[in-house]
């Protein structure tokens, strides 16, 4: 324990208290910042995120920004955004009034005008009903059709609109990953730091509690007397903590009377079971 | 045809090409009269004469069996010749109504040639004037109908 301790510390021992503290606060200083710098960056994905959602309209409601943010390109996405789904909605307006789709109307038109214009052999029939039927929607079709060209700009439009707003989601998409990249860097960067600023207080804390004056080691009387099974005082108590000498009593132990039991086969492996050394920042915290 | 040559149709160009084709029925529809009435003819002489030559074979009080199969045998060539005269008096009739619906139909478009379509361009008007089309019309009307049931 003593070795690690050391070892831990051992890039401190040289450095003055006031050096320590110096570096404890710069790194508490830097800590703040990148918490900081992280917690801008969580909010600049989630602006992100939100404005891929609204994008492919999986959320109807547009991002709030709250003026935080100076990105451009989430500001266009949302823009393009708006735009497409008023193109669009023109775009259902017209399909709605209209219902067949252009290439249909061509095609039904071509149709009944054939069924209208083609010579016919006497023994077949076309009654006037049906040929006034024909020809109403044959012009009906003909409007339709003239309001398709006219309208050609809908289309266009809306084309051109989707266009846009992809390549900015794609764009968006590519800094809402960078964005993923920095908070790892961050939050690990972020956790050296705590790790350093840990280490830093707890050798400053260990510093500050030492012992102003140095226990004396205690002497070969203090053991004779301690297996005697005299009392000690608490200096020499303090003496025997400090630089050891209680643990070996019991190598000096007298063997018991007690019949020796057979040891029990132990499951034990040969692999010595010692547990994974915990990091000093979550011991100190 | 092509969509630029559709939307140049005038509905005047469309009467008139409507007109010109029942023209030229209406001048080919006397001469299959003829045709049709002449074929007529021959199959009501034919149904009359094997009819005829059936009841005079059921008037003999015959029973043997070579009359038996005169019998089944006229009976088959009655039913053919009736069954072609009525195909024919079918046919005829198609014709005489063509005649007559052609008749009209050229009555019809010619007074329609003048400008008065009108009344046949509603739904285009309806739909150049910012209204929904037929189609639309009618998926609305199915729909509302749905709904009520």
């Amino acid at each position: 324990m003593t070795s690690k301790s050391s070892s831990l510390f051992a890039d401190l021992r040289q450095k003055e208290t006031s050096e320590i503290e110096a570096m404890y606060e710069t790194a508490l200083a830097q800590l703040s910042t990148t918490e900081n710098q992280l917690l801008d960056l969580y909010r600049k994905k989630k602006i992100h995120s939100e404005t891929i959602k609204f994008a492919v309209s999986k959320t109807t409601q547009i991002p709030n920004m709250k003026g935080q943010t100076e990105d451009a390109l989430v500001e266009l996405a949302i823009e393009q955004k708006e735009d497409f789904d008023l193109h669009l909605a023109r775009r259902d307006a017209l399909v709605e009034r209209l219902l067949v789709p252009r290439h249909r109307v061509v095609h039904a038109m071509g149709e009944f005008h054939e069924k209208l214009t083609t010579p016919l052999n006497p023994t077949e029939s076309i009654s006037l009903a049906t040929e006034m039927e024909h020809f109403a929607r044959f012009f009906e079709l003909q409007a339709m059709l003239q309001i398709y060209s006219e309208e050609q700009d809908v289309q266009t439009s809306l084309h051109r609109a989707r266009s846009n707003l992809l390549e900015t989601i794609k764009a968006v998409n590519k800094n809402d990953r960078r964005l993923a990249q920095l908070i790892n860097q961050h939050r690990s960067n972020a956790k050296k730091q705590r790790t350093e600023a840990g280490r830093l207080k707890a050798y400053l804390e260990k510093i500050n509690a030492s012992p102003v004056i140095p226990v004396p080691e205690p002497s070969p009387e203090v053991n004779e007397r301690l297996l005697a099974g005299q009392a000690l005082t608490m200096e020499e108590f303090a003496s025997m903590l400090e630089h050891g000498g209680l643990t070996e009593l019991d190598s000096k132990k007298v063997p018991s009377n007690k019949p020796k039991q057979r040891n029990k086969k132990s499951n034990r492996g040969t692999k010595p079971r010692r547990s994974q050394r915990q990091t000093p920042s979550r011991k100190r915290d | 045809m092509q969509a630029r040559e559709l939307l140049s149709v005038l509905p005047a160009d469309l009467i008139k090409s409507i007109l010109v084709r029942r023209q030229k029925m209406a001048d080919q529809l006397p001469k299959e009269l003829k045709s049709r009435q002449e074929e007529n003819n021959r199959a009501f002489q034919l149904a009359k004469a094997s009819r005829e030559e059936l009841q005079a074979i059921q008037d003999t009080d015959e029973a043997s069996a070579s009359h038996e199969e005169r019998l089944l045998q006229a009976q088959q060539i009655y039913d053919e010749h009736e069954q072609f005269r009525r195909r024919t008096s079918s046919r005829l009739q198609t014709i005489k109504n063509n005649i007559q619906d052609c008749q009209e139909a050229i009555d019809f478009w010619e007074k329609l040639a003048d400008g008065g379509w009108g009344h046949l361009l509603e739904d285009a008007e309806r739909v150049r004037s910012g209204g929904a089309s037929s189609y639309a019309e009618a998926k609305r009307h199915t729909a509302d109908k749905e709904g009520e049931s």
